[in-house]
């Protein structure tokens, strides 16, 4: 979205203009559900939920959007991933940790030089859902701004220009945050993984 | 390929591990999502700035799920400030780096233990909350009243120690809304960050965050990255505050801390009750006739306008102008929930209702004068209140001037 219809909308919205409200949800309607998909998992039944509650508590606080707290994007997905979280501590997702944790456990290699990058992972390890869940976990451990350069990046393969152009900084900013990113990534993937099953590391909490 | 090219393509494969299973979004949903969305930016937005204010105000436990309630209960912090009442047998609620990190863990905390002070004009109200999820929550409260909700189980209990007595109540379609409930949801970003300054010992930041009507500061220790206090605010309400300290989170809590079973020996006492009808103008004349009979001066309120109206009358409490509610405590609390609709009402209006309030310095039992007006909805013609609180409804061109 260019900087003037981003102004527009965001006027718009501080406005009461339900076409810029229109404006906004055709613009991110999609993207919030693949981001929240992402996080869930495309086959969790409680997507629509959380994607539901997203908008609605959006269009609750539309009017009250501040652009010197970020774009129009940052500010509705830190409102999904806010319900994320929510959905989140109402589980228990030391079960599934448990599984996911024996799994990879069970795993042969260096698995430490497959989160560094360092080594190829294996397409089988790849290739398998408890691989997913442990990213996700380690992905929803990080700050806003953290997630969104990696999927930006990573999954959807953004240039670092047009990333540094979403956020509007520069693409030497885009490249050092990037770097700590990935380091803050490895770091929460590798507590995921050390962590006991008890301690508080493990739950999603 | 550069080898950190090859490392990227490596995470790049790691992560997108998050795309497995991938479908396009469900467009039939999406389309009407819309909809839905669309009508609420509208009901939230056609509200007047000072309405909007006061929406995530809360103090009573109880809050069905919806936006007329939620002014309900700003209504009830409103009158309640006014009356000094605070027998409410149970918690009244509030609803950069550093702050971002707190902010995560305050989201995503599974336990936590803390305390709030509520301030309300004159009067502070200690109350120690623990909570867990899923939706376990408890509050320790003045003269040992203790509140338990289950909200997985749509369950509650208050258990009055002292008079050894205990009311259970069914959460059914309702939800606790709360202080803390609220904190969770606040943006990774504050408004403002203030000066460092030093509390109990420690060196702390202040970040202030004003959403949907709380202006909150909290103060972090962001050295140790640890969150020290919160203080909230409500603009609809400017004699009330919240702070909340001693925050604990993720430590070991017993389930049987949160047990709906009454203790033994105590006895079973009714829960208030709650009048869920749909607020109306005879809520409104209930108001303005208590106000112009019991507030000093016989007149009507100045202005019902949230903020002026609380204003002026925890001022008027302040001075002793005000009658004390007589009865029992529970006959109290219903007076108060009966006027606190009148209030409600007023703030219910919106734009296209026109709604006028000229009743400032009219005294009851004027006949001749119009104290406040509005269109109901729908209607051709405006529905107007005189000041010996008789009704009629009148053709536009007929409303007073």
């Amino acid at each position: 979205m260019d900087k003037d219809t981003e102004r527009e909308i965001a006027k718009g919205l501080q406005e009461g203009d339900r076409s810029a409200w229109l404006q906004l949800y055709e613009a991110y309607a999609e993207s919030v559900w693949q981001n929240i998909a992402r996080f869930m998992g495309y086959g969790c039944p409680a997507v629509a939920d959380v994607v539901q509650e997203t908008f609605l508590a959006a269009a609750r606080s539309a009017k009250n959007f501040d652009p010197r707290r970020g774009s129009l994007w940052i500010w509705l997905w830190g409102i999904g991933r806010r319900q994320i979280a929510l959905y989140y501590r109402k589980q228990d997702p030391k079960i599934i940790l448990i599984r996911v944790k024996k799994w990879w456990a069970s795993l042969d290699g260096e698995k430490i030089d497959w989160i560094n990058a360092r080594e190829d992972t294996p397409p089988e390890v790849l290739e398998a859902h408890e691989l997913a869940v442990l990213v996700r976990f380690a992905l929803i451990k990080l700050p806003d701004e953290y997630q969104t350069l990696l999927l930006a990046k990573y999954v959807d393969g953004q240039s670092v220009n047009k990333i540094a152009e979403d956020l509007d900084c520069s693409p030497v900013a885009v490249t050092s945050k990037l770097a700590r990113a990935r380091k803050t990534f490895r770091r929460a993937f590798s507590r995921l993984i050390q962590s006991t099953p008890d301690s508080k590391e493990v739950s999603l909490r | 390929m550069t080898d950190n090219n090859e490392k990227d393509k490596r995470f790049s494969k790691l992560l997108s591990t998050v795309e497995k299973g991938k479908v396009l979004p469900d467009k039939q949903f999406l389309a009407q999502l819309r909809e839905k969305s669309v009508e609420e930016f509208e009901s939230y937005s056609t509200e007047s700035k000072d309405h909007s204010q006061a929406e995530t105000v809360s103090i009573w436990r109880i809050i069905m799920k919806s936006r007329i309630t939620k002014i309900a209960t700003a209504a009830i912090i409103i009158i309640a400030v006014m009356i000094g009442i605070n027998q409410f047998g149970g918690p009244i609620n509030m609803s950069s780096a550093a702050f971002a990190e707190v902010v995560q863990q305050v989201r995503n905390a599974r336990t936590v233990t803390f305390t709030t002070e509520v301030q309300m004009g004159q009067q502070i109200m200690r109350i120690e909350n623990t909570r867990k999820e899923p939706g376990l929550k408890r509050a320790l409260m003045p003269g040992g009243l203790v509140f338990i909700s289950d909200l997985a189980r749509k369950k509650s209990i208050s258990i009055n120690h002292s008079e050894k007595q205990y009311t259970e109540m069914d959460l059914e379609n309702a939800q606790i809304q709360d202080f803390f409930e609220d904190m969770r949801t606040l943006p990774d970003r504050a408004n403002e960050v203030l000066a460092k300054k030093e509390m109990d010992g420690r060196i702390v930041q202040g970040f202030r965050v004003i959403e949907h009507g709380i202006d909150a500061i909290c103060w972090i220790d962001v050295q140790a990255g640890d969150l020290i206090r919160i203080e909230g605010q409500f603009p609809n309400a400017p004699n009330t505050r919240i702070v909340a300290t001693d925050f604990k989170f993720d430590v070991e809590l017993d389930d049987a801390l949160f047990s709906l079973i009454p203790p033994d020996g105590y006895a079973p006492k009714e829960p208030p009750k709650i009048d869920r009808s749909e607020v109306n103008c005879q809520d409104l004349i209930n108001l303005l006739r208590w106000w112009a009979t019991n507030v000093e001066g016989g007149a009507f309120p100045p202005s019902l306008e949230p903020a002026e109206f609380a204003k002026v009358g925890s001022e008027m409490k302040k001075d002793g102008k005000v009658s004390q509610f007589g009865g029992t405590k529970d006959e109290k609390m219903q007076q108060m929930m009966k006027l606190t609709r009148g209030i409600q009402f007023a703030m219910m209006m919106k734009p296209k209702n026109d709604w006028h309030y000229t009743g400032k310095g009219v005294e009851l039992g004027d006949v001749n004068t119009a104290i406040c007006w509005y269109r109901p909805q729908d209607s051709e013609t405006y529905r107007v209140i005189y000041g010996d609180l008789t009704v009629k409804d009148v053709a536009p061109e007929d409303l007073p001037e």
